[in-house]
């Protein structure tokens, strides 16, 4: 289930508009903030361990395309209408994502002082009938793939000799924690072979509280990879990726991916 | 001499009710002298049997008085035939009255040797001295008739009787005189001759009657005929049968009530031994009221007929397994005749029970494909009572009401979604709280469900894309029925983000359900498809398409 959902921003057309270089945060606030307010049940089940915050996989992914998209130091400016694409395997997330958005009481939102959106438009994206054992993906957003060195967490890239089996690894874990949220409780089906085809390493710039709150710095760098690659799988398999995006933070707007034609 | 009866098992209480319902002869127990009813028993004077033959054949008559029937259907064609023009009808009705003529072969007989016949191109005056001769061949010798229509009508059910003195092929004539001579007389003036070694095994009381064959005093399927003599001592098929239970078992006919369906008959039984009273007045009322209904139903039309006869009987049925009491069917269609006792369990029972007025709802629907009709509820029941009642029926029924939306279609159905909606409830409560066991979500939702699909529907008119309704409901209902919820949960969000309508959050809430997604999901399209209201059904309009 994948839709993209576009919003305008209620400043003057063809003005020139400024986010934050940490978008994506502001963005998964804006959808926290959605979905509490539509059906706080749910958005604590999904966030919140009873007072503690849920570190569970989230079943989504989601990416944000800002139309001519201009990098300076710590902000981003573009022009025209942001483009939400918003995928999942989960019906019900969909359903409650996807009134949460439509609800009319949410805008104009202010993602930031000045720069505040509007609902325009939303519609389904019509995902691949068949998944085949071999698929080429392309990254809307890049891919975080990292392991655990002692307490620190580092970042593996698909040039690194470890890089499969770390790969393998993080999606098994993935896969498994999505698929229990639906009940069932079952693992990668089939070890899944990548190979890159274009792929460039990426940093990102990032925000989140936790992060601020523990080391006191305003901003996380974070490292991934973007591109063109050739997975290799259970076609099952390859299609939970498809719907719930690649790697670490996908609820925070990494790993989403296409199929390249 | 004053002769006891006591109660005892289902066929002889049957026989003890009968024998009540004929000696009385229409009289009210309550004001009668005739019979004595104990708390478990009733006590008669042997003398009172005087006259029990002619109340016999009477009984037994009024249960298919086709003498009568014939006089009458031929006073009625020869009215016709005076006041109407001899058209094309009327010829096929006199045709028909010559075929049923026909089939009663004494009467045919009678007429052939008298030379009474129709003429292949008969004209009006043929038929009226035809019906007119046949009128009065059926009057001179309606005695004979009479006796005839009775022996018919015991031989059909001779799985109860076999082959008694009178029944038996040779005699053709004098049957009462007959049964009069073998058995009121010989009790009457005591002329039996008894067995001196034996007792009666039924009563226990009397001494059993000589020579009385297996097949003259047990009812067949008791479990001895002749056919199983072996496992009798000596393979001496004899009874010690005394000759009062041996009439008693005669009159199970009368104790029993007789239902017919087209060709079909069937004999219901409610056994209820507590009090000799109870029993008797338990199936007096049930008699009563089948035939009360029967009444009703049949002015009904025959299609509701079939359908609320069916749960009626259901009804009935269920009531009487409720409060434990044995209720039987009894099949005489078949040579070994079926016996059906208590077939239906006490959770159906309370299903059927509390469920009821939905039951009436989804009653006389009928759904005709070119010259073939086909009734649901029927279908429908059958699968319940069989526990194969799945989603897989009302997909059907949703299927055959789609393609009688067609234009130029082959289809005609007078379902409407209300109703769909009913067989919708039901089937997701049986299969929840019959078949699995299951906690039932609340009735609420499945009408909640049903109005979101009304409000789509008017968002589908406002913009003036009804086409688009059954379409969607098509692939709704093909995702439902093959239990793809992708496909279902697909189209449902592609449709509500086409309009900007918030997708209802029900759907997502027991996807992992499937009878609850499946009754959901139906709920849906029952309430896209349909109105606000039931679209009421008129019967007379059923019975004229029907006919």
């Amino acid at each position: 289930m994948r839709a993209k959902f576009i919003f305008e921003v209620s400043e003057k057309q063809g003005q020139v508009h400024e986010l934050p270089i940490y978008y994506r945060a502001i963005f998964m606030s804006f959808l926290k903030r959605a979905l509490s307010l539509y059906n706080q049940e749910y958005f604590n089940r999904l966030y919140w361990w009873e007072d503690k915050k849920n570190k569970w996989q989230k079943p989504f992914v989601f990416a944000v395309n800002l139309p001519n998209m201009n990098f300076q130091d710590d902000t981003v400016s573009f022009r025209g209408d942001i483009l939400l694409n918003l995928s999942t395997s989960d019906y019900e997330f969909f359903v409650n994502m996807y009134n949460s958005l439509l609800n009319n009481r949410l805008y104009p939102y202010p993602l930031t002082d000045s720069c505040k959106i509007a609902l325009k438009r939303t519609y389904l994206l019509r995902e691949p009938e068949k998944f085949d054992s071999k698929m080429t993906f392309k990254t809307f957003a890049p891919i975080l793939i990292e392991k655990k060195e002692g307490n620190k967490k580092v970042p593996v890239l698909p040039f690194d000799e470890e890089f499969e089996e770390v790969f393998n690894d993080v999606i098994d874990f993935e896969i498994r924690n999505i698929r229990l949220l639906r009940g069932q409780n079952r693992e990668l089906q089939k070890r899944l072979t990548f190979r890159p085809i274009n792929v460039q390493k990426t940093v990102v710039k990032h925000r989140i509280s936790d992060f601020v709150e523990t080391t006191g710095k305003d901003i996380m760098f974070l490292t991934g990879f973007s591109g063109l690659f050739e997975l290799s799988g259970d076609p099952e398999d390859l299609k939970e990726l498809y719907q719930n995006g690649i790697g670490f933070r996908r609820g925070q707007g990494f790993g989403f991916v296409e199929v390249a034609k | 001499m004053v002769e006891r009866v006591y109660l005892g098992d289902w066929a002889y209480n049957a026989g003890i009710i009968g024998f009540i319902e004929i000696m009385l002869d229409g009289e009210d127990i309550a004001s009668q002298n005739i019979i004595t009813v104990g708390p478990n028993y009733i006590e008669f004077n042997r003398n009172s049997l005087q006259g029990f033959s002619d109340k016999f054949f009477k009984k037994a008559y009024q249960r298919y008085p086709r003498t009568d029937e014939l006089i009458d259907l031929g006073n009625k064609l020869l009215q016709k035939l005076k006041d109407n023009e001899f058209d094309k009808n009327l010829k096929q009705e006199v045709s028909n009255f010559k075929k049923r003529v026909d089939g009663f072969s004494k009467l045919k007989q009678l007429a052939d040797t008298q030379n009474i016949a129709l003429p292949r191109n008969f004209s009006k005056d043929d038929a009226e001295q035809y019906v007119t001769q046949i009128i009065g061949l059926l009057n001179e010798n309606k005695q004979e008739f009479i006796e005839n229509d009775v022996k018919t009508y015991l031989a059909t059910i001779s799985s109860i009787y076999g082959q008694k003195s009178f029944l038996q092929r040779s005699v053709t004539t004098g049957l009462k005189n007959r049964f009069y001579n073998d058995f009121e007389a010989p009790i009457i003036q005591r002329t039996n001759k008894q067995d001196k070694h034996h007792t009666c095994i039924f009563c226990g009381l009397r001494p059993a009657k000589k020579d009385a064959l297996l097949d003259t005093g047990l009812v067949s399927f008791l479990g001895a005929n002749k056919d199983n003599k072996n496992f009798f001592w000596n393979f001496k098929p004899q009874l010690p049968i005394c000759e009062i239970c041996e009439l008693i078992y005669f009159c199970i006919f009368a104790g029993l009530t007789e239902f017919r369906i087209g060709q079909t008959k069937k004999f219901y039984f409610v056994d209820r031994n507590t009090s000799m009273l109870e029993l008797y007045q338990t199936n007096k009322l049930f008699m009563e009221m089948m035939s009360r209904e029967e009444n009703i139903l049949k002015e009904k039309g025959i299609l509701n007929f079939l359908n609320d006869y069916l749960l009626l009987k259901l009804r009935e049925e269920s009531k009487f397994s409720l409060a434990n009491i044995l209720f039987i069917e009894i099949d005489l269609t078949t040579v070994a005749p079926k016996l059906y006792g208590f077939n239906i369990s006490k959770q159906k029972a309370e299903f059927i029970t509390s469920n009821y007025d939905v039951f009436e709802k989804i009653t006389g629907n009928y759904i005709r494909i070119n010259d073939n009709t086909i009734y649901p509820f029927g279908g429908f029941m059958q699968r319940f009572l069989n526990n194969t009642l799945s989603f897989q029926f009302l997909s059907f029924l949703e299927g055959q009401y789609l393609s009688s939306q067609k234009p130029n279609s082959k289809i005609n159905t007078n379902l409407s979604p209300y109703r769909l909606q009913m067989y919708n409830i039901l089937t997701y409560k049986y299969l929840k709280s019959i078949k699995r066991g299951g906690e039932l979500m609340d009735e609420k939702w499945l009408w909640k469900m049903y109005f979101f699909g009304q409000e789509l529907k008017k968002k589908f008119l406002a913009s003036k894309a009804e086409n688009k309704i059954t379409s969607l409901a098509y692939r709704l209902i093909s995702a439902l029925r093959i239990g793809d919820v992708n496909t279902f949960m697909n189209l449902i969000i592609r449709t509500y983000m086409s309009y900007n309508m918030e997708v209802p959050a029900l759907f997502v809430s027991c996807i992992n359900d499937r009878d609850n997604f499946c009754a959901l999901g139906y709920s849906f399209v029952n309430g896209l498809l349909g109105s606000e209201k039931d679209e009421k059904v008129e019967n007379s309009e059923e019975v004229v398409d029907n006919e």
